[in-house]
């Protein structure tokens, strides 16, 4: 029977192996954007900043980065406000009625979003909302039901009796929620949100079907890149953000932890 | 400060019965206990009183109110759960706070209130420290102040002290029986230990199976137990069928093909209940049969009764032996207490003279009979 | 006396108060969610306008031609076979990790995890930004592996570079799935298994898979839904001309205006997706949950 030393089998390099597949492309990313030349190459040839001067440079790129932004933030704050609450309604309904919003609530995640795409882009036109709040209305309906399981599981880690407590001390329901069952499951409300903003953020097919002339996300800009131009510039957006990312990432998960312990 | 009543309350869970036709009367500042083991329907009764569940049919009365019809955050009882339920995001004493800001009494009276009922307890200088931080038994007292901070007319108690150890749980209850006496607080405990209910209630209802089987005080629980389950639950041993022969006044003698015939006298209401010819369950004391001396003769108190020993078993403080009638069916078990002497002297296949005195006989109903005193 | 029935209002009312609760959440969802797909279903049976646009009618011919025609029938089986393929794959090639990660120490475990999640965090398209660098034919990879003498290898726009591209996204998902459901078993289930006679090999086939089933399911339902209705990977990693998938088709036909057909097939991926969806819970047993 194989040991449990790091670092010593084979099952190791495998794991190492595929920890390396997965940041290949961040890698590339990180190294480009330092690059002297136009392309990656192995070994690659360092050091420059010429990308990043390029990236302050341009216009549509930044605009682009903003864009998304926008659209991130409205709809994570949304799908959270609505996804938490419909969390909370559905606690307490028969198994039919349970089943049946279950259902609702999920599905979006399911069916995959260029269903969705297609129909609201027809839909936005009916409606009368083009551009930006489309597709933010668009991203709110995709991290719903990200907030919605989320919330759930929290709830399943609380236990029923603190909120009867509360009761039997004389808060009436919606007190009782708003003291005790809301602050008890801050920290999966605050994974919901990170997880909501991330869906929006690094969504693409909605808002290529949505986008129009001043309704260009990141994503959008960074296909458009791909298919048409050499753009290095971009990877040293990208490889910004990805630092970004990671160091919001880790301080968000540290808060939430302390909120744990 | 009030009393309760429960009117012939049913409960059923998804086909199960959980209460079936359950009726008690809990007189102001009693002690009431309801005992009974695991799934018996205690704990539902005591939700329902609460409001955190609805009864299918009965009624529930708070000095002569019914109370079905009041919200759960309306209702004025005090509710220990089993496990606590502190606020884990909240201080003790923002926990002890919590029903009074329910309450909206004014804020400057908080510090103190939470002062003193955190004294009452033992827990001085507790205020700022979190629920984890503190022991089972700590955790339980700030749960009792959060409670009794609020003055409730009922207190209503769901084993508060399963989740603690042995010793703790001894302590506990003198302690929590000491308040409840302090405080004057109506209170309904639930338990299924049954020395807890013994030593802390005014009156007990034993419970099986959704039903009450018996109300009474803990000594007629104990010494006059109305079916073979009581009996049981209550720890009694020595039960044997038998039936009257021959009555002489209020002398029976009782004979049985478990134990050697014993003549016993009745009591007026016994009598009554206990016809000659009549099929019942009996039971023999434990703690009120010794070993007689073989040379100490002529005791005219105790009925005296030849057995055989089966086994003796040592338990450290005392011993326990075990004993067959000649040419019967049953067994006899009593305690020894731990002299060398008896010791010594009893050995497996000893015959012994064993003696009681008639008090220590007591008859119960028929298999499943209700009985209920009227005290 | 049954007088339960009037009395106790308050209890239903609370109900029906909480329940209102997720009324916006929920009216939300069927203004733009449902009504997309009922505004779809009803252009599905729209006209297209050959050379581009749409008219308004009530025809079957869409679909008619999506079933009978081979183009639109290769493209369909060709999405289901790469998403079954995709699948089969990263579940099998994430086993080893989940397995490991969850057999050791629970913070060394959270370590690697954090490394897993991190890519996730970044959209799938950033991804593809990285990888159409590294896989290209004077990218990364390649330039390696010349370096060391083996020779460039075409890694992008092929079905190679698609199922890498898949996998790069796929594996995250899968490694977490299958992770969160092993450290459920018991250790000593497989040690029982190794006293009894079996090797590491037989223990993960009888013991260890049985026992994972649901969460293999679970995990399998996410990955196939994740490749069935993802358009960046083979549009930009795959080459457009032959043998294309469904939402790449979906979007061309967008490009035209095509919008029944677009709808149209939308539907059939649609219930290609539920089909297969369904098929993952009934064989396998798995539940959508995170």
């Amino acid at each position: 029977m194989r040991k449990t030393g790091i670092k010593f089998d084979l099952s190791w390099i495998y794991v190492a192996l595929v920890i390396l597949f997965l940041f290949l492309p961040l890698l590339s990313i990180l190294f480009l954007s330092f690059s002297k030349t136009i392309y990656l190459e192995f070994p690659p040839s360092l050091f420059s900043i010429q990308w990043y001067k390029e990236m302050l440079c341009n216009k549509s790129l930044l605009n682009s980065f903003f864009v998304s932004l926008r659209i991130a933030t409205t709809a994570t704050l949304l799908a959270t406000s609505l996804g938490t609450l419909a969390a909370l309604g559905t606690r307490n309904l028969g198994r039919k009625l349970s089943n049946i919003s279950y259902i609702l609530f999920v599905a979006p995640l399911i069916v995959p979003y260029i269903i969705l795409a297609t129909g609201m882009s027809r839909l936005t036109i009916l409606i009368g909302i083009r551009g930006i709040p489309a597709i933010t209305l668009a991203h709110t309906v995709i991290a719903l039901p990200y907030v919605f399981l989320l919330v759930n599981s929290g709830f399943q880690l609380l236990p029923k009796s603190v909120e009867e407590a509360a009761r039997v001390l004389g808060a009436g329901q919606f007190t009782t929620m708003w003291k005790v069952t809301l602050p008890l499951i801050r920290p999966h409300i605050l994974v919901a949100t990170a997880f909501a903003f991330v869906a929006s953020f690094g969504e693409f097919i909605i808002a290529y079907i949505l986008s129009n002339p001043f309704a260009n996300t990141l994503t959008v800009y960074i296909y458009g890149s791909i298919r048409d131009r050499q753009e290095p510039s971009v990877s040293a957006l990208l490889t910004l953000v990805t630092v970004a990312v990671i160091f919001i990432g880790f301080f968000y998960t540290r808060s939430v932890y302390h909120q744990r312990r | 400060m009030a009393n309760v009543e429960v009117r012939n309350v049913y409960k059923t869970f998804d086909s199960v019965e959980a209460v079936k036709n359950l009726s008690f009367h809990v007189k102001t500042g009693e002690f009431f206990s309801l005992l009974g083991t695991s799934g018996c329907g205690k704990t539902t009764t005591l939700r329902i009183i609460t409001g955190l569940e609805q009864q299918d049919r009965g009624e529930v009365l708070i000095d002569g109110k019914e109370i079905t019809s009041i919200p759960i955050h309306k209702r004025d009882i005090g509710f220990v759960f089993q496990n606590y339920a502190l606020f884990p995001h909240m201080t003790v004493k923002e926990n002890i706070e919590f029903g009074l800001k329910m309450k909206k009494i004014s804020k400057n009276s908080f510090d103190s209130k939470v002062r003193d009922i955190l004294a009452l307890v033992g827990l001085e200088g507790y205020e700022d420290r979190m629920p984890k931080q503190l022991s089972g038994g700590e955790q339980q007292r700030v749960a009792l102040c959060r409670t009794l901070v609020l003055s409730p007319k009922v207190l209503l108690l769901d084993e508060p002290l399963s989740n603690l150890d042995a010793k703790l749980r001894k302590k506990m209850r003198i302690e929590l029986k000491d308040i409840q006496r302090k405080i004057e607080v109506t209170t309904i405990y639930v338990t299924h230990d049954q020395e807890e209910a013994l030593s802390m209630s005014d009156k007990i209802t034993v419970m099986n199976r959704g039903q009450g089987i018996q109300i009474g005080t803990p000594y007629e629980i104990y010494e006059k137990p109305a079916s073979r389950f009581v009996a049981d639950f209550m720890g009694q041993v020595n039960l044997y069928k038998g039936r009257i022969v021959q009555k002489i006044g209020s002398e029976v003698t009782i004979v049985s093909d478990q134990t050697p015939d014993i003549k016993v006298l009745l009591t007026l209401e016994e009598e009554r209940d206990y016809t000659e010819g009549k099929q019942f369950l009996f039971l023999i004391r434990k703690e009120g049969i010794e070993v007689l001396d073989k040379e100490i003769k002529g005791r005219t108190d105790v009925d005296s009764f030849i057995a055989r020993v089966q086994a003796v078993i040592y338990l450290g403080s005392h011993s326990e032996c075990i004993c067959t009638f000649e040419g019967k069916k049953g067994q006899i078990t009593f305690r020894l207490p731990a002299s060398l002497r008896s010791l010594e002297l009893l050995r497996t296949g000893d015959k012994v003279m064993l003696g009681w005195r008639p008090s220590n006989v007591a008859l119960i109903g028929k298999e499943g009979e209700k009985y209920e005193s009227e005290s | 006396m049954n007088q339960n029935h009037s009395v106790v209002m308050w209890r239903a009312r609370e109900k029906f108060v909480e329940g209102l609760l997720a009324l916006p959440g929920a009216i939300f969802i069927i203004f733009f969610w449902v009504a997309s797909l009922i505004i779809l279903l009803i252009f599905s049976f729209f006209k297209d306008v050959p050379g581009g646009g749409f008219m308004p009618a009530f025809t079957f011919e869409n679909y008619i031609k999506i079933f009978t025609d081979p183009f639109y029938l290769t493209i369909l089986c060709r999405t289901l076979v790469i998403a079954i393929v995709a699948t089969i794959v990263a579940l099998i090639t994430s086993y080893p990790v989940a397995y490991k990660l969850a057999r050791i120490n629970p913070r060394k475990a959270d370590f690697f995890l954090v490394l897993i999640i991190i890519p996730f965090l970044t959209a799938t398209i950033f991804r593809v930004f990285g990888l159409v660098y590294a896989l290209g034919n004077y990218g990364v990879v390649n330039s390696f592996l010349s370096y060391i003498g083996v020779g460039r290898v075409k890694l992008i726009w092929n079905w190679t570079g698609v199922i890498i591209g898949f996998l790069n996204t796929l594996l995250p998902y899968a490694i977490l799935s299958l992770y969160s459901c092993i450290t459920q078993i018991d250790k000593s289930l497989e040690e029982a298994a190794y006293t009894l006679g079996a090797n590491k090999l037989r223990t993960t086939w009888h013991v260890i898979l049985p026992l994972i089933r649901s969460g293999i399911g679970s995990g399998a339902i996410f990955v196939f839904v994740i490749v069935m209705g993802t358009f960046e990977v083979p549009s930009l990693l795959g080459r457009m001309k032959s043998g294309i998938v469904a939402s790449v088709l979906i979007q061309q036909q967008i490009a035209f205006i095509h919008y029944p057909m677009a709808s149209a097939l939308s539907f059939v991926l649609l219930i290609i997706v539920a089909g297969g969806v369904t098929s993952f819970m009934k064989i396998l047993g798995g539940r959508i949950k995170l």
